[in-house]
């Protein structure tokens, strides 16, 4: 028996099962994290609204989307010289910014095929599926969406490519509901790779999205049109 | 993100997940905090250890936007964390240790004969091994501890406290050398073998 062996020993002696006091200590977390929420939602909730202004005062070109479908508010404006590019639906938004990025708001279930063909526009590689479906149970979310969008794999399984600072290529300004508001910067994103948007509805009620960068190899399945 | 991916999701998706949907960092906490309060319990006792399992995910919620997923496993990182703030209670920490030497141990109902030997000669070398303990160096000690009691690997040693491998691999055998030096470099159940 070495020191090793006798160190180790002596720890587990000292070993102890967590107490379930210990719950205090995750409480103690959450309402760090509920007040951090909070920061960030007054902090941010002006860049959202003024994001929103602009795009919706955005004028406007008409340019031709293909579909006309449009849901039952959303006019669609677009603007501009490829790869500038500002649309603005009322299920979501679309917009170039200076430096090349593309800001992307997303707020209703509407209109994937027209997100996608915007962000083409804007030089976002992207794949865009709705999940239809209300979802009752978070659980059958997978197994839902996966037949719907025609993924042979369950999407979750995909490999996504991140960094230290999130997903590679796409910054987040802000989560709070209702929506998602984000930025997509095609020059980092690393060579042959996709953004995938999956937008769904949780419980009927609550608008979910999930976003991922990925090899466009991974999960090849065909985008779902609606 | 739904709970269902929440479950399914590495750390490092949790932690980046985290930086958008901040109530998702409460699964890191499920998944980790008993391996954070057992390493900090051992080395500062239950009451203590509470609290330093609390810092430590304040502190790794502060600061997820340095977490590099691709180290995966958050858990030496988080370790690391708890490594820091132990060490500025270095006083308990060495009072924690000193206690051990009045106080019996419980003995556990059912062992091998094999554990029986080794918890025998382990604890032939209580009193010696504490206080090697208390007087190492701590940063030393942070490194021979990690190892020997939260059972982290070199490479993950070294992600927990921001060093070197080479360091890690100089720190443990200099804290080995002084343990070992303490224990009188021999085994009493080797002797009487």
């Amino acid at each position: 028996m070495d020191d090793m062996q006798i160190l180790a020993e002596f720890g587990r002696e000292l070993d102890l099962a967590p107490p379930a006091t210990l719950v205090r200590q995750r409480n103690r977390l959450l309402e760090a994290v509920d007040s951090n929420r909070a920061v960030r939602r007054s902090y941010r909730r002006p860049l959202f609204a003024g994001a929103a202004a602009l795009l919706s005062a955005a004028a406007v070109l008409a340019v031709a989307l293909p579909t006309a479908h449009h849901g039952t508010s959303g006019a669609l404006h677009v603007a501009t010289d490829t790869p500038t590019v500002s649309v603005s639906l009322a299920g979501w938004s679309v917009k170039s910014e200076a430096g090349g990025s593309v800001e992307v708001a997303l707020k209703e279930l509407t209109d994937a095929t027209e997100l996608r063909q915007a962000l083409a526009q804007a030089k976002v590689p992207a794949r865009v599926w709705l999940v239809p479906t209300k979802v009752a149970d978070p659980k059958t979310f997978a197994a839902l969406s996966a037949p719907i969008v025609g993924c042979p794999v369950d999407y979750v399984q995909m490999k996504r490519i991140e960094s230290t600072t999130g997903i590679v290529g796409v910054s987040f300004a802000r989560s709070d509901t209702p929506g998602v508001l984000f930025t997509v910067t095609p020059s980092k994103l690393p060579e042959d790779t996709v953004v995938n948007i999956v937008l769904y509805t949780l419980n009927g009620v609550e608008n979910g999205y999930y976003i991922s960068v990925s090899k466009t190899s991974d999960n090849a399945c065909t985008p779902y049109q609606n | 993100m739904p709970p269902q991916l929440v479950a399914r999701s590495s750390d490092g998706e949790l932690i980046a997940a985290s930086r958008e949907q901040s109530e998702v960092f409460a699964e890191l906490f499920d998944r980790h905090s008993r391996a954070v309060f057992r390493y900090a319990a051992q080395r500062l006792g239950t009451q203590a250890a509470e609290d330093v399992v609390g810092e430590t995910f304040l502190v790794a919620f502060q600061r997820r936007d340095r977490f590099d997923p691709a180290f995966g496993d958050a858990c030496p990182w988080l370790l690391g964390i708890a490594t820091n703030l132990i060490s500025r209670r270095r006083r308990t920490e060495a009072a924690h240790y000193r206690a051990l030497l009045r106080t019996p141990r419980e003995v556990p109902a059912e062992e091998t004969a094999e554990r029986i030997s080794a918890r025998v000669s382990a604890a032939a070398m209580r009193p010696r091994l504490a206080e090697a303990l208390a007087t190492l160096a701590a940063r030393d000690r942070d490194v021979l501890l990690l190892i020997g009691w939260a059972e982290l690997s070199y490479e993950q040693t070294a992600l927990a406290l921001d060093i070197p491998v080479g360091t890690v691999r100089s720190r443990l055998n200099r804290a080995r050398r002084k343990v070992r030096a303490a224990l009188g470099e021999t085994n009493p159940l080797d002797e009487q073998e």
